[in-house]
């Protein structure tokens, strides 16, 4: 491992991958997963990481727009948050300022509860909420405004129920989350498919619905679309280059990452984190971020959470 | 259970694996030694490395890093008084002041005991408990995390000095004023950002740390022109004296216990259980400086140790570094939480027995490299100081990258070393910085779920509990002025 | 420095600090909490302020409380500040230099300037440690542990 270590690889044959996060979250797992992918299949000689942690993302943005015509072979990994924090102004930049390259995985959001509790569908908790006497708390693993709580939001307003009456208690990730459903300091949890999955299955909680496509079907879990509420949300993961990239560049890295996703190896990294694959490359990866900031644009919006 | 566990021995004591768990203890504990680099960094390096291995041989490493990476941590706040984890804080309180009295070798003599104590303490109350454990993980709500983080901070200020009182409690509000910078944890609303995205995430702990402890220390040597710590460093600091033993292992013991269970609370467990263990100690035991090493030491290794219970048992990580280790769990696809113990003993049994091999291997190997390391504070303060200024400096740029962070970092350094001239303690500005997030996060919750009513605390008896002793506590002023 | 400057700093700091604390942009939800994003600190700035003038009138009246020699640490005679402000215009320049040197060539440059004005004056330690801990330094980071240094 040592001399592994001292010799350097081909400069031709890498990948540097920036991740707008530290070390141990999602979006390190899957630039790593992504970079074992690579390595593993002998497409390429190396990958290096690169966590470039502060401003919400918007330090790495920051790098990536400003310095974008100096960096070769490099990719940004970014997620969902990207789309609600460049709405909200938290960062001057947005995905328009990158060239997406491709989405590699996405994430359902799910409403659940306890295993043991009285609401066993989303009805119930609709009615719950509905009900001003009945002080129904939900807990999510992000801030107000962010992610979890904007998944909520955009359910309760299909069921007719104003979002902003609703009583959020924001967690410190979806892990502390999760404790505080089973500790019942919450009644009910909204969260990510691939937090809540485990608990699901070992039978601590029970996932209501899931904010994937119709006909999703993992674990005997239903999406909300079949249950007649029309929710589709994903928190995907992609890569970005810079925004100034060659065309043909990117479609070297394109095909690049085409034949990645067909590996078994990737196929095995998707297991065994539990990802729902969600590839879309190119143009298909374009309108998908143009239609799902449509939709973020307005539910932020009637949240009062757009800066103007 | 018995049949399990031997399992889990015979497991954890194969060849290969053995040869891991040393491997790792030693990784962890050269990347721990870095400042600025933490177990969670050395758990995210170490993964590609367990990528190659079998599940056990893989987590079994991972806990020896995890051990190796905690205890790399006190070797820098006990030498050059830059803890690199928030756990390891409360140990430089009294063990960098030995090292600068010739007494390195001895004070990372007991840091090593001391950890190798509470690290087989925790695994075995976890071998006992684990089961039974978890329900106490999620009967711990917000209030009582707030109680509880009240609590630490009053023992801060109102065990001081009682001319240092009120010092204490300015510089504990600097550090809570220090920590509220950055995105709010509950809305996102930015608060004193003053408009640029440096500080929109809020002040890294590292620079923090590094600015009030090592380079304002670095600063304060050169200022000074201290005497040269005296004192040989040889083997015999290895030996501690029989008589001492004895004094320090009931320290070491209620130190262990208390961190194990303080540890099983998810959060900051291990962060809160070094300072109320050293709290206790300094003010219930016998003040010494061996014991002020001890109790922290003891407390943050029973207290990772008891992190593993809500993974373990719940699968849902307590701490940063259990879910690093989580996504390496997953990542072999194993599944942690109830079904583990019962699906697959042999992995679980084997991880809680390779904590104990960790433990010995930590102690085998950092015992004979002590009177070696000890041998830093003896370096003439003029290679010294340009030595611990660099490595802070490095520190906060190897977590950080920003060179924004390192002008703030100065310049913090720069007022800390004034407010101590004056007389501030800058140990409170810590522990506020540090608990500032948790403390605002969970009272502000508790608030919501309540109403704002006093009632809500019936229900929450631990919680009423936990303030009223700290009401009690916040008397003890008033009860000393009376003596007097 | 004297403690009349520090206090009054601190104090300007605890203003300023519930100036900003007042100027938090609440989102729409919080602003009907009861604690919302600016309480704590607005608690926090008060205390401050409170504190530190009650300190500032112990210590200007001492005798009354007769903890004067344990409350005050006098300046110590033997404070340089030479040393301080030579050490800290190094780091500056360091600061400075990284906008434009690999980081292991400023870290050997800021090696060498600490040594210097810690009146080391050996060659062998000037050279050889502002030579060993840069390439130790770039062999464990950048080789061993593979990490990237983007420095921004």
């Amino acid at each position: 491992m040592l001399l592994l270590g001292l010799s350097l690889p081909l400069a031709a044959e890498r990948l540097h991958l920036v991740i707008p996060a530290g070390p141990g979250g999602g979006l390190d797992a899957t630039a790593r997963a992504l970079g074992n992918t690579l390595t593993d299949s002998q497409l390429l000689q190396g990958v290096s990481y690169e966590n470039r942690t502060g401003g919400g993302g918007g330090k790495a943005m920051a790098y990536f727009v400003n310095s974008g015509a100096s960096l070769d072979d490099t990719l940004l990994v970014n997620s969902a948050p990207l789309i609600v924090r460049s709405l909200q102004g938290l960062f001057p930049h947005s995905y328009r300022d990158l060239t997406p390259i491709c989405g590699l995985i996405a994430d359902p959001g799910v409403i659940a509860v306890r295993a043991n509790s009285p609401l066993s569908s989303w009805g119930d908790v609709v009615a719950a909420l509905g009900d001003s006497r009945k002080r129904l708390f939900v807990g999510g693993g992000s801030v107000k405004g962010s992610l979890d709580h904007i998944t909520l939001s955009l359910l309760a307003q299909a069921d007719g129920i104003d979002p902003r009456k609703i009583r959020y208690l924001a967690y410190d990730g979806g892990a502390k989350a999760l404790l505080a459903l089973m500790s019942g300091e919450v009644d009910v949890l909204v969260s990510g498919l691939g937090e809540t999955l485990a608990a699901h299955q070992a039978g601590t909680i029970r996932i209501l619905g899931v904010t994937a496509d119709s006909g999703h079907q993992t674990a005997g879990i239903t999406s909300f679309r079949d249950q007649n509420v029309d929710v589709v949300f994903y928190n995907w993961r992609g890569v970005f280059a810079p925004g100034d990239i060659e065309p043909t560049d990117k479609k070297r890295l394109v095909e690049l990452l085409t034949e990645a996703v067909a590996t078994p190896t990737w196929q095995q990294q998707l297991d065994r984190y539990g990802w729902q694959p969600k590839f879309l490359p190119d143009q298909l990866f374009v309108e998908y971020l143009q239609e799902q900031e449509r939709q973020l644009q307005e539910i932020m919006t009637d949240l009062g959470l757009v800066r103007r | 259970m018995l049949e399990d566990i031997l399992t889990g021995i015979s497991t954890a004591l194969t060849f290969s694996n053995v040869l891991w768990v040393a491997f790792g203890c030693l990784a962890g504990t050269l990347i721990g030694m870095m400042p600025g680099l933490g177990p969670i960094t050395a758990i995210a390096l170490m993964i590609p490395v367990s990528y190659s291995l079998d599940p056990t041989g893989g987590l079994i490493m991972m806990a020896g890093v995890y051990y190796g990476a905690v205890f790399g941590g006190s070797t820098s706040s006990i030498l050059i008084n830059a803890p690199g984890v928030a756990s390891t804080v409360a140990t430089s309180f009294d063990g960098y002041p030995m090292a600068r009295d010739g007494q390195a070798g001895k004070a990372l003599a007991i840091a090593a005991y001391a950890s190798f104590f509470g690290g087989t303490t925790g695994a075995l109350i976890l071998l006992v408990f684990a089961s039974s454990l978890a329900s106490v993980a999620v009967s711990i709500q917000s209030a009582e995390y707030a109680a509880l983080v009240l609590f630490a901070m009053t023992c801060v200020v109102v065990f001081a000095q009682k001319s240092e009182r009120l010092p204490s409690l300015i510089t504990l509000l600097l550090g809570l004023m220090l920590g509220s910078v950055g995105t709010d944890q509950l809305g996102s609303v930015q608060r004193f950002t003053l408009g640029t995205l440096h500080l929109s995430d809020g002040i890294p702990f590292v620079l923090v740390v590094m600015a009030t402890f090592a380079l304002a220390e670095a600063f304060r040597l050169a200022m000074h022109s201290p005497e040269q710590p005296s004192g040989t460093f040889s083997m015999r600091d290895l030996l501690i004296p029989l008589t001492l033993v004895r004094r320090l292992l009931p320290v070491a013991g209620r130190s262990s216990v208390l961190g194990f269970f303080v540890g099983v609370l998810p959060g900051a467990g291990a962060t809160l259980a070094s300072f109320f263990a050293y709290d206790l100690e300094k003010r219930l035991g016998d003040g010494s400086r061996e014991a002020g090493v001890t109790a922290p030491e003891s407390a943050n290794n029973a207290a990772s140790t008891g992190s593993f219970v809500p993974l373990l048992s719940l699968g849902v990580p307590g701490s940063g570094t259990s879910a690093v280790l989580l996504g390496v769990m997953l990542a072999y696809g194993l599944q942690p939480g109830p079904g583990l113990v019962s699906d697959q003993p042999e992995i679980f049994w084997g991880v809680i027995v390779s904590m104990y091999l960790g433990n010995l291997f930590l102690l085998a190997l950092n015992l004979p490299l002590i009177p070696y390391l000890a041998r830093i504070v003896s370096l003439p303060v003029q290679v010294l100081i340009p030595l611990v200024i660099t490595f802070s400096l490095l520190g906060v740029l190897l977590t950080t990258f920003s060179v924004f962070d390192l002008g703030l970092m100065l310049a913090l350094a720069l007022v800390a070393t004034i407010l101590r001239s004056q007389g501030f303690p800058l140990a409170p500005l810590l522990l506020g910085f540090i608990l500032s997030g948790l403390f605002e996060e969970n009272l502000r919750r508790a608030l919501l779920l309540s109403d704002g009513s006093w009632l809500y605390l019936l229900d929450r008896p631990l919680a009423l509990g936990i303030l009223v002793i700290n009401l009690a506590i916040c008397l003890i002023p008033l009860w000393n002025r009376k003596d007097s | 420095m004297s403690f009349h400057w520090v206090a009054a700093a601190l104090l300007s700091f605890g203003i300023t600090y519930l100036v900003l604390a007042n100027q938090i942009i609440l989102d729409p939800w919080s602003a009907l909490d009861a604690v919302n994003s600016r309480t704590l600190p607005q608690i926090y700035g008060l205390m401050l302020c409170l504190a530190v003038l009650v300190l500032w009138m112990q210590r200007r009246h001492p005798t009354s409380q007769g903890d004067r020699a344990s409350g005050t640490p006098a300046a110590p005679p033997s404070l340089r500040l030479r040393p301080l402000l030579l050490l800290s215009t190094l780091i500056l320049g360091f600061i400075v230099a990284l906008n434009w040197l690999n980081l292991w060539v400023a870290v050997g440059g800021l090696v060498l300037g600490l040594l210097w004005v810690m009146q080391e004056r050996r060659w062998s330690i000037l050279i050889g440690a502002s030579l060993a801990l840069p390439i130790g330094g770039f062999l464990l980071v950048e080789r061993l542990l593979q990490m990237s240094l983007p420095i921004s």
